[in-house]
């Protein structure tokens, strides 16, 4: 039996929620949003139900831990292939042996969720330092991000406290998700944000003048190109304002 | 001159300074602008591969001293400029709203006197935070010589403070920085780290007199101080300058010493003729600082007397192992945790692991590897289990020889200079909201839609309905 959810994290922990109470023997679990049907295996489809989601998320913290949970939270948002599969086996594993689970450095089926989540954990940081806004004519500041990992949700709090008395945007353009803030509350949705309003008249004035400062700052004598493209990889220079 | 050029002269001017840190703030927002991240944040990483964190500039470089090895020394013939206190915070405000930089570091050339261009700092910090709601992060200079309460003032608005020493001996200085006596530069140091001492003991009794903690806390360079000493610009061994960091630690409560390779951008007959900055050297040096900031070495541990300078072949830690041989190999799954920390190939964060990993049972070299230890350097010095790795040797030279094979240089060695925050372990920004109370998942269908998500009225109500007008 292959379990198909619709791609969101309730709909996945109802996934989880049925594979206990239904005893199925689950092969797989795949998002709708990428999957793809043979023949050969039987499907079955996962509407997503709010109280069986909770239950489960309630029945991790308190039978294994809050870290626990944290570091699924963080593996199921990698978007890694598989890793709803390593989940599972997590999960399995940690109901039979509780928060133990955590020190288990050692064990393929603790590290085939914490790797993704540390991954998810590194990305997130990063981010914090190399998303870029522009300001745009009506005063909001909007930045495009192309992450590997659906990061918007673990990002998004940092700026709404740094930024509080700006309007902005954060959008993910690769899962056309977008956070939105309006100086009071935040959001998170998915969006096609066509049609961004132009930029700001002063906006092209800062920009060149931190293009100016990034050029003058570094040391001759010591160009590293290598050292440079290790920390800030190539795939994000796309939207980093000095690298452009 | 417009405000183009002279940031690239001042930004030239100010990049010798290496530090960067943004970390250790306490800063929160109250409603303006900006907080600070506890683990620091880097924002880009410049060609030379260093991280940047702060728009680092200096507020003016026309010096009235004259030292040797700086760039901005008196007598060397460069463009001159300055900032209007408008000008740094301008930029300061208009980078950071746009997420390219932490905050500010704001240095200076002596303009006048100590005591004018500190007043000229402490100005712009003051106006920064009191008239633009800034909470970034600033760290700046304290000018040697200044008055005391323009420097304490100061350290009331910043985060971070710091005296740069720059050549470790009085030697050195007396020879290229003659108007500068290490006195005067250990002076304000001294000022500061007394500072922070009293205000954090005044803060305790406090605490015990007020139980309600409605008292308004004062902050004082609550980042800590820091410090920058020039490598290769002098004859000092390698020992002479560990052993001032390690003094600095201890007496002054430095956050962080910095190690700057001499880069020769003047030629002068009292400098030495470097064709190339000395970056291994500094690379040691920032290695052995690490060992005695996180793993619990001492200076003499590391150098001696016959041994001044750090070997160029070997990292510090496994030139130690190799010379305590007699000490290896140890027990990963007894052995304590401040052996585990000397293991050359293991470092601070698996050695934690390992801690964790030992609760819940007995450990392999499968599972060490998992861990992320690196066995072709720990395999040397460790037994699991009672057995040794494939390729432990007890031969002092088989170890060495395979241990060089394994080194890592500057280029391809994950540290990072200035800054830890992939280190150090990293601070979730607190939220106490729960992610699906975010979430909406009838999208705007138009740009019309979203755009008035902006313009409702701001009265704290936020309603589907609203980005759907």
């Amino acid at each position: 039996m292959i379990y198909i959810y619709d791609g969101t994290w309730d709909c996945f922990l109802t996934a989880i929620h049925h594979y206990y109470y239904d005893r199925q023997d689950v092969a797989d679990m795949e998002s709708s949003v990428s999957f793809c049907a043979n023949l050969i295996d039987e499907y079955r489809e996962i509407n997503t139900d709010i109280d069986k989601a909770k239950t489960v998320e309630q029945a991790i913290l308190t039978k294994i831990s809050s870290e626990s949970l944290d570091n699924i939270i963080r593996c199921f948002f990698s978007e890694i292939k598989g890793c709803e599969m390593s989940i599972l086996n997590y999960i399995k594993l940690g109901f039979k042996i509780g928060s133990k689970i955590d020190s288990m450095l050692g064990t393929q089926a603790v590290l085939d969720v914490l790797i993704p989540a540390r991954k998810v954990k590194v990305e997130s940081h990063r981010m914090l330092g190399l998303l870029r806004f522009e300001l745009l004519e009506n005063d909001i500041y909007y930045a495009p991000i192309q992450p590997d990992h659906n990061i918007i949700t673990f990002i998004a709090p940092h700026f709404k406290s740094r930024f509080a008395d700006q309007n902005w945007v954060i959008h993910d353009i690769k899962r056309n998700l977008a956070a939105l803030y309006n100086k009071k509350n935040m959001i998170i949705s998915y969006m096609d944000l066509d049609n961004i309003p132009d930029r700001h008249a002063d906006e092209l004035k800062f920009q060149s003048l931190w293009k100016n400062y990034f050029n003058h700052i570094a040391i001759k004598s010591r160009i590293n190109p290598k050292l440079q493209k290790q920390f800030v990889p190539k795939r994000y220079w796309k939207h980093l304002t000095e690298k452009k | 001159m417009n405000l183009f050029d002279k940031l690239g002269i001042l930004a030239d001017a100010a990049k010798y300074d290496v530090s960067c840190s943004s970390s250790g703030g306490t800063r929160n927002n109250k409603n303006g602008v900006g907080n600070s991240h506890a683990a620091g944040i880097c924002h880009t990483w410049s060609d030379d591969g260093r991280c940047v964190s702060l728009l680092k500039i200096l507020l003016s470089n026309e010096c009235i001293y004259d030292c040797v090895y700086c760039v901005n020394r008196a007598s060397n013939d460069v463009p001159r400029a300055s900032f209007t206190a408008d000008e740094v915070i301008e930029l300061t405000m208009n980078f950071y709203r746009r997420n390219y930089i932490e905050g500010l570091f704001l240095s200076s050339a002596v303009l006048k006197n100590p005591s004018h261009t500190m007043e000229l700092m402490l100005d712009i910090v003051k106006r920064l935070r009191n008239e633009h709601g800034f909470y970034g992060y600033i760290h700046i200079k304290a000018i040697p010589g200044a008055d005391e309460r323009l420097i304490n003032q100061a350290g009331m608005f910043v985060d971070r403070m710091s005296v740069n020493i720059e050549l470790p001996s009085d030697r050195g200085l007396e020879v290229l920085a003659p108007q500068k006596p290490k006195k005067a530069l250990l002076k304000p140091m001294q000022q500061i780290s007394n500072k922070i001492i009293q205000l954090r003991d005044e803060r305790k009794i406090y605490k015990r007199a007020s139980s309600s903690g409605s008292l308004k806390r004062e902050l004082f360079v609550p980042a800590g101080q820091s410090t920058q000493l020039i490598v290769g610009a002098t004859p000092d061994k390698d020992l002479s300058i560990l052993k001032l960091s390690e003094a600095l630690y201890g007496s002054f409560n430095l956050k962080r010493v910095y190690y700057s390779a001499f880069v020769p951008t003047l030629t002068d007959p009292r400098l030495p003729a470097l064709i190339k900055p000395p970056l291994l050297r500094e690379h040691r040096l920032y290695q052995a600082d690490w060992l005695l900031r996180f793993y619990g070495f001492c200076a003499d541990e590391l150098l001696s007397k016959a041994n001044p300078d750090f070997n160029p072949e070997l990292d510090p830690k496994s030139d130690w192992a190799l010379r305590n041989l007699h000490l290896f190999p140890v027990e990963v799954n007894s052995v304590e945790y401040q052996m585990l920390l000397r293991v050359p190939g293991i470092g601070v964060k698996s050695a934690q692991r390992i801690l964790a990993a030992r609760r819940a049972g007995k450990l392999s070299f499968d599972n060490l590897k998992k861990i992320g230890v690196v066995l072709k350097r720990a395999g040397h010095f460790i037994t699991c289990q009672g057995k040794t790795y494939d390729t432990y040797s007890q031969n002092e030279s088989l170890v060495k020889e395979s241990l060089m094979s394994a080194r890592l240089l500057p280029q391809n060695k994950k540290y990072i200079p200035g800054q830890m925050s992939l280190l150090s372990t990293i601070n979730e920004s607190g939220s106490n909201e729960s992610m699906s109370d975010l979430y909406v998942f009838d999208s705007p269908q138009s740009t019309e839609q979203w755009l008035s998500y902006y313009n409702q009225p701001q009265d704290g109500r936020l309603l589907l309905s609203d980005i759907h007008l």
